[in-house]
């Protein structure tokens, strides 16, 4: 998952990279108004957090400029205006979320995680793809109830693939949103990191589609896609 | 003492001028009138001076005419006579300025046929064709190339006359009874004295105009000095003030000056009462913070080990002082502006816009009741915003899935009832697990967090709390239909129904 943080603040600013990096998430920060409307337009991030008082261009019209070009990825505006006139002034201009600063980090990593989630049309917190369950709260893995322990970069692939169950997803769409926008990407290493997945979780969790990109096996389906060669436990 | 009276000198050398700047408005602009009207009298006064000798010079030569006329006769050999005393001692007096003439005929050839008896006497016989003249013309004759006569049969006109005079002369056409022919009798008059009269007439006017210009001068300057005299003891009353003699401006005061006065004193009681405020709000905001800073010092200083919450929750009790402490201080300014409306439907809609994006949970339903009517909220729409977002925000964070939020008239008033105390009844009702009652008092008692792992609950009712207080409404809480808690809430305001607006249209 690949995050926007558009804040002037350096040391916010530091705080939210920390935060989300931790969190398993990659993030491009920026700190005026017309690097972020150009980031957004531009690159596709799962989510944004938006601050308003963003120098060259003020956040509600970056924000605005997004919706206008018909980018809807979830933003949460990250704000000191805290007065509800603002915060209606804020979600008509397209936000999905309103966090008023000061803040705790906590509240702004669920609400995040929830944005990210409802934008994907999941309801729970907890993502279940057969035995395997996925916790975006605690960040962890487990299969048939063992933890998994999986690097940064393989559970960053596995999350994104869970958000998107039954989705195929292309190599390039996984490099673009696992990586911040500074990495020397290779999509050569999805591959690898694939491969690395596969030996924790099982060989048919994730299909290959030639050509196409992988996709999460679903329970009781696996069979028909993946062939009829696979048998069962 | 001595700072303060150098003060009070230099704005008393302020206020001179600009008071000397008014009284020399009134001075100068009454000046300027009475100078433009006194010369509009001196010259219309000397011109109807000169009319009136004009006209007086016409009566006497009218009257010298008339005589002429009346001693003109005709002899037996049809010569002109004049009979009688026409020639009093000034028709003899040679240029004396008073002439007569009279000739048969148009008298034309009067100039050369004139050559009687040198130096006849005025009442001689003239023989036919040959023009009489008064002794005073001595060898010359009076110019004849008279203008037609005027309403009453005188042809009257100016002509240079012997000696260079400037003369009147007045003509007329007369038949005799016993003559043959017209004859012309003329008189001519000096005009040399009208001029003169005039002029030491203008001269002596324009003394006397001046005279009295200066007499009403001084007459503006005592009165605008009279007039302004308020001003002055106002001054000094300010300079009291400002003292510390005096709390306020007093004593009585012209009709023209009260009004200010009185403004002046309302401000007065309004900075007081707003300083007061302010002071009691600093007072109140610091007391507020001292104990959370009291709780972090102590705790800092015994390394508890729960520092870290302790640091959270105390300043999370901050920021909930300051929050409402600057809420209250937004709201008491704006609540002194009485002509200030806000759309409340309009502001309703906009937060629940917000409410079904911020608590987008599945099965949340966020109901809005309103009237079809403008709903005119009495105050500023911030405010409004921040009373209805609070209690709004809090019944979704509640709400087990039905929030509703109704807005009516409290009590549908007269039509034409004044608009300035009609309320409007706001309820914002949840399903979620409600209140007891002691709970209720507590949350708008204080601003108690009743459940402190749901952000923000008793914070937003404190502030709400405040804001309703300061535009003199209402609040009150209590067990919904619903299942959850009622909150209701009491604004001014007014529906503004189509037929109310068009009330005043048919009045009109």
């Amino acid at each position: 998952m690949r995050v926007l943080i558009a804040e002037d603040d350096r040391d916010l600013a530091r705080q939210l990279l920390k935060a989300l990096d931790a969190a398993g998430y990659v993030a491009d920060a920026v700190a005026n108004g017309e690097d972020a409307q150009h980031l957004g337009e531009t690159e596709p991030y799962d989510a944004v957090i938006l601050d308003l008082g963003l120098p060259l261009r003020d956040g509600l019209s970056v924000l605005r400029a997004w919706r206008g070009a018909g980018r809807a990825m979830p933003v949460l505006i990250l704000t000191a205006r805290d007065r509800w006139h603002e915060k209606v002034e804020g979600i008509d201009a397209g936000a999905d979320d309103y966090l008023a600063k000061p803040f705790q980090m906590a509240e702004l990593m669920a609400r995040l995680r929830a944005l990210i989630r409802r934008a994907n049309g999941l309801s729970q917190p907890e993502m279940v793809c057969g035995d395997l369950r996925l916790d975006t709260r605690q960040g962890n893995v487990t299969l048939q109830g063992m933890p998994v322990s999986l690097t940064a970069q393989e559970y960053r692939i596995l999350s994104y693939l869970m958000h998107h169950p039954g989705q195929v997803i292309s190599r390039a769409q996984l490099t673009e949103h696992i990586y911040a926008q500074d990495f020397d990407r290779d999509s050569n290493t999805i591959e690898v990191f694939i491969g690395r997945l596969r030996k924790k979780l099982g060989a048919d969790l994730i299909e290959t589609r030639r050509g196409m990109g992988y996709r999460l096996a679903a329970p009781g389906e696996g069979g028909e896609d993946a062939g009829p060669a696979k048998a069962g436990p | 003492m001595t700072t303060g009276g150098d003060a009070r000198t230099g704005d008393g050398l302020f206020d001179r001028l600009r008071l000397r700047s008014l009284s020399l408005r009134l001075v100068v602009s009454a000046l300027a009138w009475i100078a433009i009207v006194l010369v509009v009298a001196w010259f219309g006064l000397v011109a109807l001076f000169r009319n009136h000798l004009e006209a007086d010079l016409d009566a006497r030569a009218q009257f010298d005419l008339n005589r002429l006329i009346a001693a003109l006769a005709v002899d037996e050999q049809g010569d002109l006579l004049v009979e009688g005393k026409v020639a009093s001692r000034i028709f003899a007096k040679p240029y004396s300025g008073r002439y007569w003439q009279v000739a048969f005929g148009t008298g034309e050839d009067g100039g050369t046929a004139a050559e009687g008896p040198a130096g006849a006497p005025a009442d001689d016989p003239a023989s036919a064709g040959q023009p009489l003249r008064s002794r005073s013309l001595w060898d010359q004759s009076l110019p004849l190339d008279m203008p037609p006569p005027d309403a009453d049969g005188i042809s009257r006109w100016r002509e240079e006359g012997p000696a260079g005079q400037n003369l009147l002369l007045l003509g007329r056409r007369i038949v005799l009874p016993d003559a043959s022919e017209e004859v012309l009798a003329v008189v001519g008059r000096d005009r040399a004295t009208i001029p003169a009269a005039v002029e030491a007439f203008a001269w002596q006017l324009g003394v006397a105009l001046a005279g009295l210009a200066a007499g009403l001068a001084i007459a503006i300057g005592l009165q605008v000095w009279f007039g302004l005299a308020p001003l002055r003891r106002l001054r000094a009353a300010l300079g009291r003030l400002r003292g510390g003699a005096a709390p306020r401006v007093e004593g009585r005061w012209p009709g023209e000056v009260a009004p200010l006065v009185d403004d002046l004193n309302a401000v007065l009681t309004h900075n007081e009462a707003v300083v007061a405020r302010a002071r009691t709000q600093a007072g109140d905001l610091a007391h507020a913070l001292k104990t959370p800073i009291a709780v972090l010092a102590n705790a800092a200083s015994s390394q508890a080990a729960d520092l870290p919450e302790l640091v959270e929750q105390q300043s999370q009790a901050m920021r909930r002082q300051i929050d409402r402490h600057l809420a209250r201080a937004r709201a008491a300014g704006s609540a002194e502006r009485p002509g200030a409306r806000a759309d409340l439907g309009e502001v309703a809609g906009g937060l629940v816009r917000a409410m079904r994006r911020l608590h987008a949970r599945p099965g949340l339903e966020l109901a809005l009741q309103a009237p079809p009517a403008r709903i005119l909220f009495h105050g500023d729409r911030e405010d409004a915003a921040e009373i209805l977002g609070c209690i709004l925000d809090n019944a979704c964070t509640w709400a087990a899935g039905q929030v509703r939020l109704t807005l009516s008239e409290d009590m549908p008033a007269a039509p034409g009832a004044e608009p300035q105390r009609r309320f409007l009844q706001v309820t914002v009702e949840d399903d979620g697990p409600g209140l007891s009652p002691d709970a209720r008092n507590a949350v708008l008692g204080r601003g108690v967090r009743l459940d402190e792992s749901v952000p923000g609950s008793g914070l937003g009712l404190a502030i709400v709390r405040d804001l309703v207080a300061i535009y003199e409404g209402g609040l009150t809480l209590d067990a919904s239909p619903l299942g959850g808690l009622r909150v209701a809430l009491r604004l001014p305001g007014h529906l503004e129904t189509e037929e109310a607006k068009r009330q005043p249209e048919r009045a009109a």
